[in-house]
């Protein structure tokens, strides 16, 4: 069936049709219109699955100027471009003049005609979009899964070889070794000097020795978390690109451009720096690597329809909740006896700490939802004091990591936080923004373990970064560094800190597990935990269980508010130094996340009073252990 | 605007040839015609004195002013900053046709400067630049969009990069290798094409196929510079990443701005085009950049003082309306609960009071305040937010600043040996507020280092052959932890603050923040973070917070005013200090009462009166400065309602003698218990009681059976 796959197979030749068809009439609005219909096909039942992914699929197996769609992370944010719009090309032998329409793609044909007073210039913004960081294997596997796009080696790869004739020779092998290395995972935390040894960098220093870093940084795709893999992609947007944020989630739709050409831009410029011509030597080699990387590395994207990812879970159904009542209606009904069924695992896993267990659990669905000036309202970050050894987080990492859709282990060893780069960094000379590990989409996990902490010296790198750190726990956000300044970017990432004492990062919540098991059965009870795997179907429905529960609506009524107040005013009478204020922004959020738990949609007496209860247990808790560690104030 | 860009490139919009010469006379008539009138009412040719300057080459360059342009036609300011990039050649060429009839002298010529002004002559316009019209608003990077191409616009933004400045051709010069005459091609395009065949007459009638040949030192180069310029962080909005512009400086305007530099940068946007093989890979996209015509250096406040321009009427009333003062306080930090008074405080140290300097005594404005108070409380935010909302300010933490930090360092420089003085915190904060967290925290040899500024504004320095006084004048802003981590209402001022006194009474308010129990201002409070869990949002209070950038602008706006104290108020200013001096003695106040507290309170009702936009102090403003002062000092004395009753005489005698004998215990060892008498009656003379009530005092105790005295009445020894 050709004519339902050409939108997916031929989108440039339907948006060129559509722009013949308007030139009789100019107010046609031709533009809105092809958006609107890829919009419309894209509604379509199953339509989305049968357009191939750049997650999943190689992109030596898409074929370029084809619909592709691509989940991602906007990175980076370019200075907008101007292109041409509308221009005009001219038939060498015939002299007849055509208009034609520059949008969504890179490269014109020959014979364009540069002087035509028809040209029209418009303006379109570049985003730099990485794969969404800590997206764990499950999701990825999941979604590859579901995929129903036919992924055959397109016959277009062989062409795209041929046309490569016009770069050097050299340059050819190079564009072949790319794409391998950079699917080698990079060990250890990122560092400019690891790259130093690559002999595709020695030979590029040779050919470029003025720019010795530009050299060094060429194959780095600016992943936030070291050891990512694929492809990264400059997605060009034409329309409402006020509405994208830095580090939102995405999926794009989107006509993918891979001519080599573009990268043969960039290289060109590199070779002719002239005296007579200063211009041309204004961006520095590496800002020409960063903006204009090959694209057989980096493949462009022309943006047609963008869908904010409000959660990245494959099991569930990507459409809003509010739009799926059946499917929100099911798992509410469930809601309850997959919560027991949660708690029990965790319990088990927590060495028998059943209130550990619960606020894990709330944690886990804890979400910012809303802030007030600064303030985000519904963080829980949890600090688990009291766990044993470095063994048994990196299992609890590993199973979290089963759970939720992404996630990253941060060990706070002194190395790690001295060496790290946390913060991202605006790179000036490469006209960039470097990441750094805490470009977090938003709802990751961030899992870290004190544990690994050890006595020694922090130096200038290493506070910055426990400062960050701490800043990201209690106001969720991160100052990214620009150098001159400093930018707020606010974030919700969940934090859990697990340590033997107290945590020296701030926390909403800290509880010391209380193992039920003694001593001596240790080991032998930490190897049976990971034996422990639960069957998929029932990891499935805990991880749609924890998605769902943070994505639900919550309010509470006038007369709860009420009652709420009262209590705290008695409680304050009582014993005032008992409560804070802060203790009642606490309880609040224990309140609402234990009743999202339980899929009630608002606060009722029963949850406050629970709340309450697991609160008052929590710090008793707390009491009993404040002369065993020497971080209380 | 947003999306449908389609701008058409104006740049080379073609003119029909009669406009063209009609356009061109008027430039020329505006150069000629152009006068302003001097003081004395004669008639000054700005245009003309510039041109004569730039015919005998004592000036290159000339600078068109739109404002000027627009007294004589307002029309044609809107062209040329529409088509800026056409009007500055069209005046440059008015320029080159005049320069002959302005040429008043011959100039006399140097050798090397021969060829040059030959050259000039024979090609090449004097670099033209204009100057945008007053009115012009600079614009945002971010706003500068395909629509503004080719328009004349002012953008602002830090510079993050600079080259080197480079030589770029103007004209090239060759030299033929037949006839060796020499031909000039003026270059305007970034690249050109070098001439081959020699056009001399001599070349061209004989056929003799003459070569040219590039000369680098005949040919015209102009400096040439490329910056690149990046939003300010306040323009770009939230969750997006700041966007950078290049800006291409020629000439006079290069090395003007360094990398980290504020800039308001005036130029014409204009596309970048490329040539050749590099034209059609690049296809469809194409660059811009910005030539500039004016760079201004502007520094972080001069920068603010730009949005000053007078506030309108509206913004005004809306700020003057009933309840202001509580407005503009309650403004402050509004995320922060209650703390009204504290807040008002704080209002009135961001406007400050009047300095006065009668007879070269200088008594400072700035108002000084000390922030009390147990943790979590809130001190840090709200420093913090004074920190963010004055113009100028620094931030300092009192671990993490010493005394030289904090004032002045003298340093080596490690190239010239030369002695070189660096400013502290405090100076740099001068003419603004510097907040000083954890103030307790500080080294007492560090603190001492900020009296002298305290009250004299001043730092002196005097050490390694450099002596100086610094000014320093600025209003210090401290947070401080009482001494045992809480407040203890139990223990008298002076031992829960362990401040000396010196300092304390440099400030002019002290003020302690205390989480006391209080049902209603609970209820209040649970009032406030239930709704703000339900509702997502601030409750509705009676007024909308001021916007940050409006209350700096109207704090700016108060500065000016210099309010002075009436006459007739100083009779009762001066009462009002005696009658609080006579309670102070009366009630043994824990606090400090002397000269300085009289100037605070006038610093403080000066301050106020400023707030008003008033040109004298009135009595109402006296009473609110004398209130904040008393509620300070209310603060400090928290828990006076739960200690019961008053103590008498007696009992704080007891508890000297009692502190007199541990004091013993821990001096003398082994003594436990036993008081000499006259080391006792001096103890309490000296705090202000009579012999007198002593011996009722020793009288009382005994009976009571707490202590003995014995037979000689020389020693008292506890039971």
């Amino acid at each position: 069936m050709p004519s339902t796959r050409d939108w997916i197979n031929n989108p440039l030749g339907v948006v060129e049709g559509m722009f013949a068809a308007s030139q009789s009439d100019p107010n046609s609005g031709w533009e809105a219109k092809a958006v609107e219909f890829f919009k419309d096909h894209l509604k379509e039942k199953d339509a989305p699955t049968s357009v191939p992914s750049l997650n999943d699929v190689p992109l030596h197996y898409l074929k370029p100027n084809s619909l592709v769609k691509f989940r991602c992370l906007i990175q980076d944010m370019f200075d907008p471009e101007f292109y041409m719009g509308v221009y005009e090309t001219v038939d060498p032998a015939t002299k007849a003049k055509v208009l034609r329409c520059g949008k969504y793609k890179d490269v014109t044909e020959c014979g364009v005609d540069f002087n035509s007073r028809n040209t029209v210039t418009a303006e379109r913004q570049t985003f730099y979009c990485v794969p969404i960081p800590g997206e764990n294997p499950w999701v990825k596997e999941s979604y590859a899964g579901s995929s129903q796009a036919r992924v055959v080696p397109s016959t277009s790869y062989a062409p795209t070889r041929q046309k490569r004739s016009y770069e050097e020779d050299d340059e050819m092998d190079d564009m072949d070794t790319q794409p391998q290395k950079q699917r080698e995972p990079h060990p250890g935390p990122q560092s400019p000097t690891e790259q130093h040894g690559n002999g595709d960098c020695k030979r590029q220093e040779t050919e470029a020795p003025s720019s010795q870093t530009a050299s060094t940084s060429h194959l780095d795709l600016n992943f936030p978390l070291p050891g990512e893999k694929g492809p990264s992609c400059l997605v060009k947007v034409y329309e409402n690109w006020d509405n994208f944020k830095l580090n939102d989630t995405l999926e794009v739709y989107g006509i993918l451009s891979v001519s080599p050409a573009l990268s043969a831009l960039a290289d060109e410029k590199d070779a002719s720096s002239s005296i007579m011509d200063p211009t041309e030597s204004m961006e520095t080699a590496e800002e020409q690597r960063v903006h204009c990387p090959p694209a057989s590395l980096v493949p462009r994207l022309h943006m047609l329809h963008a869908r904010p990812v409000s959660h990245n879970n494959p099991l569930l159904p990507s459409a809003t909740l509010e739009d799926n009542s059946a499917f929100l209606s099911s798992t509410l009904s469930e809601m309850a006896s997959v919560r027991a069924e949660l708690l029990t695992y965790f319990t088990h896993i927590l060495l028998g700490d059943a209130l550990a267990a619960e606020y894990l659990i709330l944690h886990l669905i804890s979400n910012v939802y809303s802030r007030r000036d600064v303030l985000p309202l519904g963080k829980f970050t949890l600090n688990l004091s009291g766990c044993p050894t470095a063994s048994y987080t990196e299992r609890l990492y590993q199973i979290i990591q089963q759970l939720v859709p992404s996630s990253y282990y941060l060990g706070m060893s002194l190395q790690n936080m001295n060496q790290m780069r946390l913060v991202p960094k605006k790179d000036y000379v490469a006209n960039r923004l470097a990441s750094g590990v805490l470009q977090l989409a938003r709802h990751t996990s961030l899992f870290l373990d004190e544990i690994q902490l050890e006595q020694g010296q922090l130096d200038t790198t290493g506070v910055r970064n426990v400062t960050a750190l701490g800043n990201l726990i209690t106001w969720q956000k991160v100052d990214y560094d620009f150098n001159y300044h400093q930018m707020e970017f606010p974030c919700n990432i969940n934090v859990l800190i697990v340590s033997e004492g107290r945590s020296l990062l701030p926390s909403d919540c800290q509880i010391h597990l209380q193992s039920q098991v003694t001593p001596a059965n240790m080991e032998e009870y930490l190897s049976s935990i990971h034996m422990h795997t639960q069957t998929s179907s029932q990891l499935n429905k805990f991880r749609i269980y924890l998605s769902v529960a943070r994505l639900l609506d919550y309010n509470i009524s006038d007369e709860m508010t009420k009652s709420v107040e009262d209590d705290f005013v008695d409680m304050r009478k009582d014993d005032p130094q008992s409560v804070s204020a802060e203790d009642l922004h606490r309880m609040l959020v224990v309140a609402r996340l234990l009743s999202l738990s339980l899929g009630q949609t608002s606060l009722s007496r029963d949850s406050w009073l629970r709340a309450k209860h697991i609160d008052m247990l929590r710090r008793s808790r707390m009491e009993q252990h404040k002369c065993v560690n020497g971080n209380e104030p | 605007m947003d999306t449908e860009l389609s701008a058409t490139v104006v740049v080379f919009t073609f003119f029909p040839r009669s406009y063209l010469l009609r356009t061109a006379n008027k430039c020329k008539r505006f150069l000629q015609e152009f006068y302003s009138e001097d003081e004395n009412g004669k008639k000054v040719f700005k245009y003309g004195a510039q041109l004569v300057a730039l015919a005998h080459r004592e000036k290159v360059s000339v600078y068109v002013e739109l404002d000027d342009v627009a007294e004589e036609d307002p029309e044609l300011v809107e062209s040329i900053c529409e088509n800026a990039k056409r009007y500055t050649g069209l005046f440059a060429d008015a320029v080159h046709e005049l320069l002959p009839e302005y040429k008043e002298k011959d100039v006399r010529l140097f050798a090397q400067l021969i060829l040059y002004v030959l050259m000039m002559e024979q090609r090449g316009r004097d670099p033209l630049y204009f100057k945008p019209p007053s009115t012009t608003k600079p614009k945002v990077v971010r706003d500068v969009r395909a629509d503004s191409i080719g328009n004349l616009v002012t953008v602002r933004g830090i510079v993050t990069r600079a080259t080197e400045v480079k030589p770029m051709m103007a004209v090239a010069t060759y030299t033929c290798d037949q006839c060796g005459a020499e031909t000039y091609q003026p270059i305007q395009s970034p690249s050109f094409m070098p001439l081959i065949m020699c056009p001399s007459q001599e070349c061209v009638t004989n056929k003799s196929g003459g070569r040219l040949y590039l000369q680098t030192r005949g040919s015209k180069f102009v400096k040439f510079q490329e910056i690149r310029i990046q939003e300010h962080s306040d323009q770009v909005p939230v969750g997006n990443i700041p966007r950078s512009m290049s800006i291409y400086a020629r000439g006079e305007n290069t090395r003007l701005a360094q990398p980290g530099d504020h800039v308001a940068i005036t130029g014409v946007f204009l596309p970048l085009l490329r040539t050749g093989f590099k034209q059609a890979v690049q296809g469809l996209l194409s660059e811009t950049y910005m030539e500039a015509h004016s760079i201004t250096l502007m520094n972080k406040t001069e920068d603010d003082e730009l949005g000053n321009e007078d506030l309108t009427e509206e913004e005004l009333r809306s700020i003057t309306e009933e309840g202001f003062y509580e407005k503009l306080a309650g403004s402050i930090a509004p995320e922060i609960y209650g703390h009204e008074d504290v807040k008002k405080a704080l209002l009135l140290l961001l406007v400050g009071g009047v300095e006065q300097a009668p007879k070269g005594m200088k008594i400072r404005g700035n108002i000084n305040i000390c922030l009390m108070g147990d943790p979590g409380v809130a001190k840090s935010q709200l420093l913090s937010y004074i920190d963010r909302l004055a113009p100028r300010s620094q931030y300092t933490t009192g671990r993490g600043s010493s005394g030289v930090g904090l004032t002045a360092a003298v340093m080596r420089d490690p190239m010239t040996g030369e002695m070189t003085l660096e400013g502290g915190a405090l100076v740099l904060a001068d003419q603004g507020i510097c907040c000083i967290d954890e103030f307790d925290k500080m080294a007492d040899a560090d603190r001492t280092a900020i009296h002298e500024v305290m009250e004299q504004q001043t730092i002196s320095i005097a050490k390694a052959g450099i002596m100086t006084s610094l000014n320093a004048r600025c209003s210090i802003l401290a947070a401080a932890n009482p001494a045992y981590g809480r407040y203890n209402p139990r223990k008298s001022i002076e031992q829960n603050i362990q401040l000396p006194a010196a300092l304390l009474s440099r400030f002019d308010l002290l003020w302690l923040i205390q989480d006391k129990p209080d049902a209603d201002a609970d209820l209040r409070l649970a009032q406030h973070i239930t709704y703000v869990h339900q509702h997502c949002r601030q409750p509705p209070t009676h007024f909308t917070p001021i916007d940050m950038k409006l209350m700096r602008r109207f704090l700016a706006v108060c500065k000016k005013r210099q309010p002075v104290v009436p006459e007739a108020l100083a009779d009762y200013i001066t009462a009002a200090y005696v009658e609080m001096r006579k309670e102070a003695r009366v009630s043994k106040d824990t606090t400090f009462t002397s000269a300085r507290t009289l100037l605070s309170i006038l610093r403080l009702s000066t301050a106020l009166a400023r707030l008003r936009m008033m040109e004298s102090v009135e009595k109402e403003d006296v009473n609110e400065a004398m209130r904040l002062m008393e509620m300070s000092k209310d603060s400090l004395q928290a828990d006076k309602s739960s200690t019961t009753r008053a103590q008498r005489p007696a009992d704080v005698i007891f508890s000297l003698v009692r502190e007199l004998s541990t004091e013993g215990v821990a001096g003398r060892g082994g003594a436990g218990g036993v008081v000499r008498m006259a080391e006792a009656e001096q103890r309490c003379v000296s705090r202000g009681f009579t012999p007198a009530q002593f011996q009722e005092a020793l009288e009382e105790y005994e009976e009571l059976n707490v202590w003995q005295v014995n037979q000689g009445r020389s020693r008292i020894t506890f039971v």
